[in-house]
């Protein structure tokens, strides 16, 4: 107790360098947590919407689907999978979906677009397609269709016309569906929007003798950003010759677009980290130059080394919790209106980028442990390691030395 | 892009002109293409066909029937197996359509599709299609003549021309000396053989000599392929120009 008293005071008797030195502390703690808070914000809703729109959490294929989509390799009887699927808790949602690639004409206008197979009732619960129709309204009835805007416009069809899908059924032979387009999305994805169209799973099932199958069963989750032992419930459900997929294997540019972020920042926090240790690196060697006399006085009077050397890391340690203190003060009045409100993308000139990744419209920072913690535990554990190195000249020096020495 | 043309497709669709006596000599190659050309150009054509379409996990037949008018006009019409019955398509020079009977709509086709497989086959739309591709855009040579017990053999190697639109490095083609094509081989820019047309079985039908079972094979997938035999097949008959119609087209009957 002595020692952090006396730390204090020593402390207190140069307030000036002391609270430099603590502000830089403060302020790294700062950047980085704000920083970290806004890359962990936007993970997460991208992981949600790009999923949401496209993937789902996890989907159950059969072998070789992922790899090379031919029409015959779906997984049969899937409206009985998906009852078992939903018996396990962590499940919240699944929804079976047949897709194929056909040609959607109307009148002498034809394009090429992937046509999925999805259950109205149930694909809302796995997907905000559903959210983003313009005009008209989702899937209505057994016989109609939904596509993308612009699509739309490129076949000049409106809601309540209808178009020709042509495609190939599992046997190769051609197969037709001639759905009323009952609504019309508009997802900002451009890809979705060009070539994307939906239509209920029993038409197109029928037209290409698919039966009960689904190329893709697609399960949401209560966690996204699950790890592998969650998904031990489900794979025991998974029939033979189908595989069960995560978000990360379906949609790697997600999770490669993530790991190259998470890299990336990486080095500018590190880099940000290293100067500020190595500045205050610099103030502790100084301070142990300036206060030589001090102590070989303090030696004199029979206070040993180590008692020195504790003294300091005291005084290291107060000066790294004022600093975080510091760093937790600024960032919250920066954190908790921007957790709130959110940034908009377009404010950052970002928002075709975001469209294209998935992002939501506004990313909100969001605190976890990490965000809270990296960034005051690898500073503190610099500054401790900056006091051992300056701490080195203190044993080093004679007593008698230290006693005379001369600024 | 244009088509290429199987030749043997050609005879498919329509058969025509005179009856070609047999060892002529001293035919160049693009002579000995035209002959075979020639054949395919005259009035009109009808045909009953088989096709069989092999893949190693299943095997399908259906048969169809075809009416060939000129050299622009075709109409096929499947018969069989039940669920294609009444599908039908109808080519009217450059312009194609399909018709299904199932939803009762005509699609027209549109360019990007001619180069995908027809019906679940080996053949795409553009085989369906012919022209004169062959003696417009390819330069021709006649690189092997084979005196054979069944006749000569003559072999003309094909190249695209320079600046024609064409896929392929070049076209070989095996022909009888009676003008029936016995093989039709097709490479890669590479040189690589990537599929080819063989005739299995030759018959005469309506007095004339023509391949009667073929069989098309990619090299990449020989446990894949598609083979067509002639059921019955009549030269120069009567078909009323409405055929080729639309209307036609639908019409199931």
């Amino acid at each position: 107790m002595l020692s952090v008293t006396v730390a204090r005071r020593n402390l207190w008797r140069n307030k000036r360098r002391t609270f430099l030195t603590a502000g830089a502390v403060g302020f790294a703690v700062l950047l980085v947590q704000l920083g970290m808070s806004f890359q962990a914000g936007s993970y997460e809703p991208m992981v949600e919407v790009s999923t949401r729109f496209a993937s789902g959490h996890m989907q159950i294929q059969q072998d070789d689907y992922h790899d090379d989509p031919r029409i015959e390799r779906f997984v049969p009887d899937a409206t009985s999978l998906r009852s078992k699927l939903l018996s396990v808790p962590i499940i919240n949602a699944v929804s079976n979906r047949t897709e194929t690639f056909g040609l959607v004409t109307k009148d002498e206008r034809s394009y090429g677009a992937l046509i999925v197979g999805v259950d109205p009732l149930v694909d809302p619960s796995t997907s905000h397609l559903a959210q983003q129709i313009t005009r008209g309204l989702y899937l209505d009835n057994p016989n109609s269709a939904i596509i993308g805007s612009a699509l739309a416009r490129n076949l000049r069809v409106g809601v309540g016309d209808e178009i020709v899908v042509l495609s190939s059924d599992v046997d190769g032979s051609v197969a037709f569906v001639a759905p009323t387009v009952s609504g019309i999305f508009e997802t900002g994805n451009d890809i979705l929007d060009r070539s994307l169209v939906q239509v209920p799973r029993s038409l197109i099932n029928d037209a290409l003798l698919l039966g009960d199958g689904a190329h893709r069963v697609v399960i949401m989750v209560d966690e996204p950003m699950f790890s592998d032992r969650s998904l031990a419930p489900i794979a025991s459900l998974v029939p033979t010759s189908a595989s069960l997929l995560d978000w990360r294997e379906l949609m790697p540019e997600i999770s490669q677009s993530i790991r190259l972020d998470k890299i990336s920042n990486g080095i500018v926090y590190g880099t940000l980290t290293v100067i500020v240790v190595l500045s205050i690196a610099n103030t502790f060697v100084m301070t142990m130059f300036e206060r030589t006399r001090e102590f070989g006085m303090l030696r004199a009077v029979g206070m040993r080394n180590s008692s020195i050397f504790n003294m300091f890391l005291t005084e290291t340690l107060l000066m790294w919790l004022l600093g975080v203190a510091i760093g937790y003060v600024l960032s919250s009045f920066a954190l908790f209106p921007l957790i709130n409100i959110g940034v908009g993308m377009d404010s950052m000139g970002m928002d075709q980028f975001a469209g294209l990744l998935f992002l939501q419209d506004r990313i909100s920072p969001a605190l976890d442990l990490k965000v809270i913690l990296v960034a005051p535990v690898s500073i503190g554990i610099g500054m401790v390691l900056s006091t051992m190195l300056a701490s080195i000249r203190l044993y080093r020096l004679s007593l008698v030395d230290a006693l005379r020495y001369q600024e | 892009m244009k088509s290429i043309v199987p030749i043997a497709l050609v005879a498919v669709f329509s058969l025509m002109g005179k009856p070609v006596t047999t060892s002529e000599t001293d035919l160049t190659a693009e002579e000995l293409v035209a002959r075979v050309l020639d054949q395919t150009r005259g009035l009109s054509s009808y045909s009953e066909l088989t096709m069989t379409i092999h893949r190693p996990e299943w095997q399908r037949t259906s048969s169809f029937l075809v009416w060939t008018q000129g050299r622009e006009d075709a109409l096929i019409r499947f018969t069989a197996p039940a669920r294609d019955a009444g599908l039908a398509t109808l080519r009217k020079g450059e312009r194609m359509w399909t018709y299904s009977p199932k939803i009762q709509r005509t699609v027209r086709l549109p360019k990007s599709m001619m180069s995908q497989d027809w019906a679940g086959s080996d053949f795409s739309y553009n085989d369906l299609a012919r022209s004169d591709d062959l003696l417009d855009l390819y330069s021709l040579s006649l690189t092997k003549v084979d005196p054979t017990d069944e006749g000569t053999i003559y072999t003309i190697e094909a190249v695209p021309q320079e600046n024609a639109a064409i896929v392929w490095g070049k076209e070989v083609l095996e022909l009888r000396d009676d003008f029936v094509l016995l093989k039709h081989s097709y490479y890669d820019q590479d040189m690589v053989l990537v599929k080819w047309l063989e005739t299995l079985e030759i018959e005469e039908f309506d007095g004339r000599t023509i391949p009667k079972r073929m069989r098309i094979t990619k090299s990449e997938e020989q446990d894949r392929w598609t083979e067509i035999v002639y059921d019955k097949a009549d030269f120069d008959i009567d078909i009323p120009e409405s055929k080729f119609t639309l209307f036609a087209l639908r019409d199931s009957e």
